[in-house]
């Protein structure tokens, strides 16, 4: 096995876990893509957490932030559920108060990626979807609350608009890492494509829901039945991306020094 | 660059690799065989520095660039990931050393020590600095040399030129300690190119000086057979035609005419050294020399006032790619020996392959 072979199986392979979903009858349906999230979350984590252990300073720092937003993400499906009743009327902000948490996680890997990537290579082409991408995305994140025209003074409105201007922003920062991918895809410099997967997972799985919250908004269409499942969907299959690439990034050097050996075997 | 001795030098390297991996191989010569004696490359590299000293950096970044490009090659070549040292200045020392030393043993170590270059090891890595030590033992480039100063150009090139094929960035190194200078084996620091300590350092090593060496000891010294080193007295012909190829490629007709003059000189030095060391004629002793040293075989048949001289079995012809600029210093060193054998003013007026044999017409000097 190879990263590439493994990735070209399993990231189509990984499909089947969120459209899993839509052969359920649709009151299992949500149920599962919950289980399936946590699990593949909790694995993610885990992952990163063993990659973390292969890298020292930034890097190290980038997959340890990774593991922490990842775990803290799969506990809050847990959890908060659960603290819903006994709360009462402060799971509210309790639960703002989890994400902003968690956000605070991708925000700093983010961070990290951004001093271990050297961003400066980035062409003019790159800088120009970059740019793109930063307008989309906050476009995406914005449109559907702001479509809903909230109330602006309501802190949890606001917040709610800051968490989707920080997604917008996360994912205009971590685009060049997937563009210094495509550019240098030719040449002899080093982009690793494991971790091109892992970021392009956690772009997915950030933006894919406003894409969908966009669309619905745009179309005027009901959220509910099997509908209703696809922003989990869209979760489930974000996160898988990150397990998939998080596991080839973990075995790249027993798998690339096993290829070695192999040809040399011949 | 001349695209046909690239491809040479491409050749040569993945010829090294098929031995590594086992594949068979027809003989490259067959009755002289792959081997050939340190003695040759060693007298052709050494004439040509103490003749122009500005060439340790010539020897240098044409090793470094062959090896830069046929690191990345065969790595790609067995299926490894472009990126397999991806952010290597953030892996702790541990994986750092271990992986990288592991693939430098099974690839290229193994390659040299096919070629019988010598033993590479992988001494120590600081991967923050990108700072690689290696050590070479039983180097082929000194053995049994005496020098002022280390003089292992093409080595150090070759090692620089492969870490920087594995990390895909530009790499430079230099020697510290050497065996021609009395040191147990041949020591170099290898870090990356805008490492201000390394551009001095390399600087310093690739700074045009004489060697010191007297070259005429060294072969009488080989011809007596004394061992130099437990690998023998023999190294792979690929690594001597390598080395060829590398120290012409940036401009083969040009390199071509300083290394025949240069073994103009040398050829005149070694007649001497034959008659002491021989007895015969002077094709028979010609004949013993290039046959101990397992170079080639000679004959030589009279024309008018010229000889026309056959080699076949030559060291320095690779037989898929017939390049004359890769016999420049050989042609020069057979004008010179039969000067002075035959006590006229000869001139190599023509060489030519014929059938799988190199001719050359030596003509008297007008």
């Amino acid at each position: 096995m190879n990263h590439t072979r493994f990735l070209a199986i399993f990231l189509p392979v990984a499909l089947i876990l969120p459209l899993a979903g839509l052969f359920l009858p649709t009151a299992i349906g949500g149920g599962y893509l919950e289980v399936v999230q946590i699990a593949l979350l909790i694995l993610s984590s885990g992952l990163s957490f063993a990659v973390a252990m292969s890298y020292r300073k930034e890097l190290k720092s980038v997959f340890l932030f990774l593991a922490l937003y990842l775990i803290i993400l799969g506990l809050a499906i847990i959890f908060l559920p659960l603290l819903e009743n006994p709360l009462g009327a402060a799971f509210t902000d309790f639960v703002l108060g989890w994400q902003i948490v968690d956000y605070l996680m991708l925000v700093i890997a983010c961070v990290y990626i951004l001093k271990v990537v050297s961003v400066k290579k980035l062409n003019a082409a790159g800088w120009g979807v970059s740019g793109a991408m930063l307008v989309i995305s906050a476009f995406t994140a914005l449109y559907p609350a702001l479509a809903e025209l909230p109330d602006a003074t309501s802190l949890e409105n606001v917040l709610g608009i800051t968490i989707r201007l920080v997604d917008a922003a996360l994912i205009t920062a971590l685009t060049p890492v997937i563009w210094l991918y495509l550019q240098h895809l030719k040449t002899q410099q080093q982009q690793s494509l494991t971790f091109t997967v892992i970021i392009a997972g956690i772009i997915f799985s950030t933006i894919g829901d406003y894409l969908y919250q966009t669309l619905i908004t745009a179309l005027g269409a009901e959220g509910g039945g099997v509908i209703g499942l696809i922003p989990n969907m869209i979760y489930v299959y974000g996160y898988a991306i990150i397990a998939v690439g998080m596991y080839a990034h973990w075995k790249q050097d027993e798998w690339g020094y096993k290829m070695l050996d192999k040809a040399l075997a011949i | 660059m001349d695209a046909e001795i690239e491809k040479i030098i491409d050749d040569l390297w993945n010829s090294g690799l098929s031995r590594v991996s086992k594949k068979e191989k027809p003989a490259a010569r067959p009755r002289l065989g792959d081997l050939v004696d340190l003695i040759v490359p060693q007298d052709r590299i050494i004439s040509m520095l103490e003749s122009n000293p500005t060439l340790s950096s010539l020897i240098y970044y044409a090793a470094y660039a062959s090896a830069n490009r046929n690191a990345y090659i065969i790595i790609r070549k067995l299926n490894m990931p472009a990126e397999y040292f991806w952010k290597y200045e953030f892996w702790p020392k541990e994986r750092a050393f271990t992986t990288l030393q592991k693939v430098i043993n099974r690839v290229f170590t193994a390659i040299l020590n096919e070629n019988k270059e010598g033993l590479l090891s992988l001494d120590d890595v600081d991967a923050e600095k990108m700072r690689f030590t290696v050590s070479f033992q039983e180097c082929a480039e000194c053995a049994g040399l005496n020098a002022a100063r280390q003089l292992c150009y093409y080595h150090a090139g070759t090692f620089a030129g492969i870490i920087s094929g594995l990390m895909s960035r530009e790499m430079d190194g230099f020697e510290t300690t050497c065996t021609a200078t009395g040191n147990k084996q041949c020591t170099f620091v290898i870090g990356k190119r805008e490492d201000p300590e390394i551009a001095v350092k390399l600087t310093d090593y690739l700074a045009p000086k004489k060697l010191g060496i007297k070259i005429e000891d060294r072969v009488r010294d080989g011809l007596r057979k004394n061992a130099t080193r437990s690998l023998g007295r023999l190294v792979n012909i690929e690594y001597y035609q390598l080395m060829v190829s590398n120290s012409i490629l940036s401009n083969p007709a040009l390199f071509s005419a300083s290394s025949f003059s240069v073994g103009v000189e040398a050829g005149a030095r070694l007649a001497s050294i034959l008659q002491e060391t021989y007895r015969g004629n002077p094709l028979e002793m010609m004949n013993q020399y290039y046959r101990q040293l397992r170079q080639l075989e000679i004959e030589a048949i009279e024309s008018g006032a010229d000889t026309i001289i056959t080699l076949t079995e030559c060291a320095e012809v690779v037989p898929a790619l017939q390049r004359k600029e890769m016999l420049g210093f050989l042609l020069g060193e057979l004008q010179g020996m039969f000067s002075v054998f035959t006590g006229k003013n000869l001139t190599c007026a023509e060489s030519w392959f014929e059938k799988g044999a190199l001719k050359a017409r030596l003509s008297p000097k007008v």
